[in-house]
């Protein structure tokens, strides 16, 4: 192999030995990198057309298609493989195929990219020849002088447009011309020798500018040879390793399979797996993986070339995902509409109200098939009727009167209560909704739409509960009048005991009876006297009691300031207890005003703070803080008295309850009782803490938003 | 020597009253119904009248009322009510100058004294 001088290469060219025969003996690629390597066969093949098509190409040869001819972007070759192995390939190509070869080599070097090529040496004839060529229009052979490099002896060109009976050449034609057209001989004097190591580093380069991953790995998958190229995600260095360390291993097994598929069937295969570099980050490739190195019809190697499709397989990915969530998205609305459409369909068949259009005047133009079972007639016996026609007559100007006024309120609520006539005569209650219908512009009221519903039942209970609450009322008024009589018929016979007690002390205090006798008679006369305020009071509690539950508080009772109303008890309280020092009221927040009702709210609170006085006898004077809140009033009575027994505590509020240590001190035990049944009533609370012998404090809450209980 | 009405229609309760009433010396006539009452009020010109509220024919409050309207009398009695009933605001309601006293049964004998005797000296 001689060399060519790379000072004079600038593009891409082939340069060939042909045999006496016309067949290429040898191949020389030359590139525009400014190196020179000798190559095989097969390297010119991958420098002569666009790494992507290499693969389609290395398809087409591996399969041993005869005869191929394969075009690519850029440049336009042949081949005719035998096996995989191009050097062969190329040198068992017919002359015919070599025209092909030969064009594709013409075709590089006048390449319009690269047209500078044509400069190379001799002027004559690299820049005369195509011209010359091409304006000639000439179908003669043609001889051109042979470079003055070292790269070509001999140049012989043949046109052969003339062959194909092709009598003029434009540019447009230009490529196919010199397809068509040129032979080329290479003088066979001088063979040149190619060194395998050159042949290596050139396949090395070659292979280094693809994007693809080419790999040859035996049988055992292990790596034989990798390619440079750049454009792979992991180390070029892995010739001698396990391809194995490099498949994702969810893919090994299926790669497994596909390698010996193929080396037993001998039939190329193409796959999709992960590869996994040493950040344990995976990229997809596409691999082609063809067999090798047949020997006795087995093979024994593999050439793999791998495609990145890391990207594509991404967007594949978010393509789906996409897909798959509209695709979901679109069944559930799907089924959505069809639920919806089921809801629609249950509620228009099994609708029992009554929905009827009516003209302006009120005739009704469309109704219902509820129509039968509100009023027991088809919906066409109710068209271009009015539906007043159908109510009972006491009704039938009020329904009269809703068309009236929607005409003047068409935005207003028109809902009426009246009674159908059904068609076996009898009655039922039901509640229309009457709603304008507009013009699609909104303008003009065109229709209205009624709403008919058979509210009977409704009717029957509210009538009932009606009349359960005026018994209950009545009932619990009953209960009051009761109490109330009793009370005062209770009141007759004490008077009696009273009166007559007070006389016969009057009439026997002046009569002769001894000191020690009159003093007795006093001290019974003194426990009648008490036994006769306890029944009183007694009474009078009941009473009390029983108007709160029955939340019989009148409503006409005399509403004062609580705040009035608790000095005012205070003020009655101390007058009433000279031997003790005053009761202060202590006042903090801001006063507001809060109107209670005076005779409870006296009888509650007066309690409190007597019990306070009554229980600590002898000790300091109760407290009484009112303090207003944002929402509420809180009164508080604390004592230093005997306190109530922790265990007794929760049974403070029962009825006719005593404390434990207050058996010599009188008392009724409904106070308390009253006092929480008020405060609940008006919405309030009242809570106590209490130690034995330290004493008592009642808190009681009262909201400042008058409670609505207090009126019902 | 005061005269003194009672109006009431309970006997045992007029009794026990009218008992109190001479041992402190007063002049007293007794009436069971409020009509009679009226009549003896309208007949006797007393200085005072102790009554009931719920009475036959006639109420209290009527008594009272009719007294109130009746411009041929000169000298109107006092008013002292007694009564088992919760007639305390019905009474002041009316407003009349003429009450003394409300006096919620069962009384002590020493209370009527007291708001008679600071009648009848004012």
């Amino acid at each position: 192999m001689r060399e060519v001088d790379p000072k004079y290469i600038s593009g891409h060219y082939i340069e060939f030995d042909v045999q006496n025969n016309g067949k290429i003996n040898k191949l020389l690629c030359l590139t525009n990198s400014a190196q020179l390597t000798p190559i095989t066969a097969n390297d010119l093949l991958f420098d002569a057309i666009y790494p992507t098509d290499l693969k389609e190409l290395i398809f087409l040869l591996e399969n041993q298609f005869s005869g191929v001819s394969f075009v690519s972007p850029r440049f336009r070759t042949f081949a005719t493989p035998k096996q995989a192995h191009l050097w062969q390939l190329f040198g068992e190509i017919e002359r015919t195929d070599k025209d092909a070869i030969f064009n594709g080599y013409l075709f590089s070097m006048i390449h319009p990219e690269s047209p500078h090529l044509l400069n190379l040496n001799d002027e004559q004839i690299v820049q005369g020849l195509p011209l010359e060529l091409l304006n000639s229009q000439v179908a003669e052979p043609m001889i051109a002088n042979s470079f003055r490099g070292n790269s070509f002896d001999v140049v012989t060109m043949e046109p052969a447009y003339s062959k194909n009976g092709i009598d003029s050449i434009s540019n447009d034609d230009l490529n196919q011309l010199l397809m068509e057209s040129y032979a080329l001989q290479v003088s066979p004097e001088k063979e040149p020798e190619t060194p395998a190591k050159k042949d290596e580093e050139y396949f090395k380069f070659i292979t280094r500018n693809v994007s693809n991953l080419i790999l040859h790995i035996d049988a055992e998958l292990n790596i034989l040879y990798s390619n440079e190229t750049d454009s792979s995600h992991i180390n070029n260095e892995i010739a001698g390793y396990s391809l194995m360390g490099f498949i994702h291993p969810e893919d090994q097994q299926r790669f497994e399979r596909k390698v010996q598929q193929v080396l037993e069937s001998g039939t190329p295969t193409t796959m999709e797996h992960r590869v996994v570099n040493e950040d344990n980050e995976y990229v997809w490739y596409e691999t082609h993986l063809a067999p090798h190195d047949e020997i006795d019809g087995n093979f024994t190697s593999l050439i793999l070339t791998c495609n990145n499709i890391h990207k594509q397989k991404l967007i594949l990915e978010m393509e789906r995902d996409v897909y798959e969530e509209l695709q979901e998205s679109f069944e559930t609305n799907l089924v959505q509409l069809h639920e919806n459409e089921e809801k629609f369909r249950l509620i228009s068949e099994n609708m029992t109200d009554l929905v009827c259009l009516h003209d302006m005047d009120g005739t009704i133009t469309f109704a219902t098939a509820s129509a039968i079972e509100l009023l027991g007639r088809s919906p066409e016996a109710l068209t271009d009727q009015a539906l007043s026609a159908f109510c009972i007559p006491k009704y039938s100007e009020l329904i009269e009167n809703v068309f009236l006024s929607l005409k003047e309120d068409p935005d207003g609520i028109h809902k009426i209560e009246y009674q159908l006539r059904q068609f076996n005569g009898s009655h039922k209650w039901v509640e229309s909704i009457f709603k304008p219908v507009f013009s699609p512009n909104g303008d003009e009221m065109m229709q209205v739409q009624s709403t008919t519903r058979d509210i009977t039942c409704y009717k029957r209970a509210q009538r009932e509960s009606r009349n359960l609450l005026e018994k209950a009322r009545n009932l619990s008024e009953l209960r009051s009048q009761f109490v109330s009589t009793a009370s005062h018929q209770f009141r007759t016979p004490l008077t009696i005991i009273q009166s007559n007690m007070d006389l016969m002390s009057e009439v026997l205090g002046h009569s002769g009876l001894s000191d020690d006798s009159k003093q007795s008679l006093n001290k019974m006369s003194e426990r009648i006297t008490n036994e006769v305020n306890r029944m009183t009071d007694l009474m009078d509690e009941i009473l009390i009691l029983c108007q709160i539950n029955g939340r019989n508080l009148k409503r006409n009772t005399a509403e004062a300031d609580l705040l009035t109303c608790t000095q005012a008890i205070i003020n009655r309280l101390n007058e009433a207890h000279h031997d003790i020092d005053d009761i202060e009221l202590k006042i903090e927040g801001k006063q507001q005003e809060l109107l209670i009702d005076e005779k409870h709210f006296h009888h509650s609170l007066n309690n409190l703070i007597s019990n306070a006085i009554k229980y600590s006898d002898g000790k300091p004077v109760p407290e009484v803080t009112i303090s207003y809140g944002k929402r509420e009033v809180q009164i508080e009575i604390r004592d230093h008295g005997i306190g109530i027994p922790e265990d007794e505590l929760e049974m403070l509020f029962q009825p006719f309850f005593r404390a434990s240590n207050t058996r010599k001190i009188p008392g009724t035990g409904l106070g308390l009782l009253i006092t929480k049944e008020y405060l609940e009533l008006i919405g309030g609370t009242i809570s106590c803490e209490s130690t034995q012998g330290v004493g008592s404090c009642f808190k009681l809450n009262i909201p400042l938003t008058k409670n609505e209980k207090e009126d019902g | 020597m005061d005269n003194i009405v009672v109006i009431e229609d309970d006997p045992r309760i007029s009794e026990a009253i009218t008992t109190i009433l001479k041992m402190s010396g007063f002049n007293v006539t007794t009436a069971f119904d409020g009509a009679t009452g009226l009549k003896m009020i309208q007949d006797e010109f007393p200085d005072l009248v102790v009554c009931d509220v719920n009475l036959p024919c006639m109420s209290g409050i009527d008594v009272l009322k009719n007294v109130n309207a009746d411009n041929s009398m000169q000298m109107k009695p006092g008013f002292i009510f007694v009564t088992a009933g919760p007639y305390k605001e019905m009474i002041d309601d009316i407003m009349s100058p003429l009450v003394v006293a409300y006096i919620s049964k069962p009384f002590r004998n020493k209370e009527i004294i007291q708001h008679i005797e600071g009648y009848v000296n004012s």
